[in-house]
Parts: C-alpha cells; structure tokens; sequence
C-alpha cells in the first residue's frame, strides 16, 4: 500500500470513529429535546399556544428547504464539485439565518404572551429559544465550513468536517419535524 | 471513470430532490390535516415518516455501519 493509500485508509478509520462519536452526541441532545416535549404535553395537555400557525409553516419551509440545500452541499463536496458546494451552503447558511430571524424576530414578537405569561410562554419560548439556539450554533458550523471551503481545504475524499456540519444541520430540522406539530398544529385553543 | 462519478453524483442529487419533495408534500398535509381536525395521531404517524427519511437519505444513518466506507 502506498503512503497517500495508506494515509487516506488511516483518514476513514478516524472518521468511523468520529462519526460514532457525532450520532452518540446526537442521541445524548435528543433527550434534551425530549424533555422539552414532555414538558410541552404535562403543561399544556391537550390545548397548543395562540400562535400565527401560517408563519410556523413559512419558518418550517424554510428550514426544510436549507435541509435540501445541506445534503446538496455535502454530495457536491463529496464528488469533488468546490463551486456547488460553497453555492449550496451559502443559500444554506442564508436560510438558517432567515429561520432564525422568522422565530427570534418575527414570532416572539408577534406572540400573544411573553416567556413568564404561565405554561403557554414557558413551554414556547423554552422549546423556540433551545431550537434557535441549536440553529445559531450550526449557523457557525456553516460558517467555519464555507470559510475552509473557500480556502479549498476539503477534497472528495477528506471532508468529515462537512459531514459533521451537514448531519447536526439535519439534527436541527428533525428536531423541528416535531416541534412544529406540537406547537402550532396539535390541541386546541 | 468521470462519467460514472458525474452519473453516481447526478444520481445523489435527484435522490435529494425526491426526498425533499417528499418531504414539502408531507408537511403540506399535515398542515391540511391538522386545519381538518383529524386525530393527532395521523399527525405524529406523519411526523414520523419525515424524520424517517430525514435520517435515512440525509443524515445517512447506514453510514454508522459501513466503518471503512467514505463515499456517498
């Protein structure tokens, strides 16, 4: 086995490792948002908060679009297209901010009570704002990978930071694939 | 072999693209379906089925078990 094959097998080996490392972290913060859940349904039971349930769906398209550009990203940096990579995590990178923008600025303004106005403030400003927290952080994961992009430091075969970026970006959309029924669509008034 | 990497990278993109759709027709139901008042069972069944193929075509949660695959 050559030098560069054999580099290349010892990079693989890491990221097995690493990638176990990243679904272990992953399953440890889903028992946060589990809490969360159970906290939503003990508190509020069968009604939901008073909120604009046409801009939980914008808010839910958006970050389901950033999701779809994300896994572009991640397969053009894996077939060795630089270009489409940085195109799709940039419009990735702009769809998280306005995700987080449509929450934090839109409807925590436009929301009928304030996080201690009883169980309805605390369960939607607890979930929204852990939610947009995790959001933030993989805004500057993207960040960090746009800008290594840039500097042409990934190839198709060495770019586990991308994966890494990719799969707690999904992370954060699954997490919404039940917030967003939980609070906007399930119970009554 | 550069038209097998462009067929294999075309062929990961339009995976993508009919997940998402999937995924846009799901949501799209689930909004009708809870203005309906259907049972909000038939909204956690959809829920389900979105994170199901969020973890399997975007997270590729297979990759866990494939230690020395690093393709696509």
């Amino acid at each position: 086995m050559s030098t560069a094959a054999h580099s290349l097998a010892e990079y693989q080996r890491k990221v097995a490792t690493s990638r176990l490392g990243l679904w272990l972290f992953l399953l440890s913060d889903t028992f946060v948002f589990g809490g969360l859940m159970v906290s939503r349904f003990y508190l509020l039971g069968g009604r939901r908060p008073d909120l604009n349930t046409t801009l939980g769906l914008i808010v839910t398209s958006v970050l389901l679009i950033s999701s779809f550009f994300m896994n572009r990203a991640e397969v053009s940096i894996s077939h060795g297209d630089r270009k489409g990579f940085i195109i799709s995590t940039a419009i990735t990178l702009f769809l998280g901010i306005a995700f987080l923008v449509g929450v934090v600025g839109v409807e925590w303004q436009l929301a009928p009570f304030g996080p201690a106005d009883g169980p309805e403030g605390a369960v939607f400003y607890m979930m929204t704002g852990m939610h947009a927290f995790h959001v933030l952080t993989g805004v500057l994961f993207l960040i960090i990978i746009l800008r290594n992009g840039l500097k042409n430091r990934y190839s198709a075969e060495r770019h586990w930071a991308v994966e890494a970026a990719a799969n707690y970006w999904h992370f954060v959309d699954l997490v919404w694939i039940f917030f967003y029924p939980a609070l906007y669509l399930i119970g009554t008034l | 072999m550069d038209t097998r990497k462009t067929t294999r990278k075309g062929l990961a993109l339009r995976r993508g693209v009919i997940v998402f759709l999937a995924l846009a027709v799901l949501t799209a139901v689930e909004f009708v379906a809870a203005r309906s008042g259907v049972p909000s069972a038939i909204l956690w069944i959809i829920a389900i089925l979105k994170a199901a193929l969020v973890i399997n075509f975007f997270m590729h949660l297979s990759r866990l078990f494939q230690p020395d695959e690093g393709g696509h």
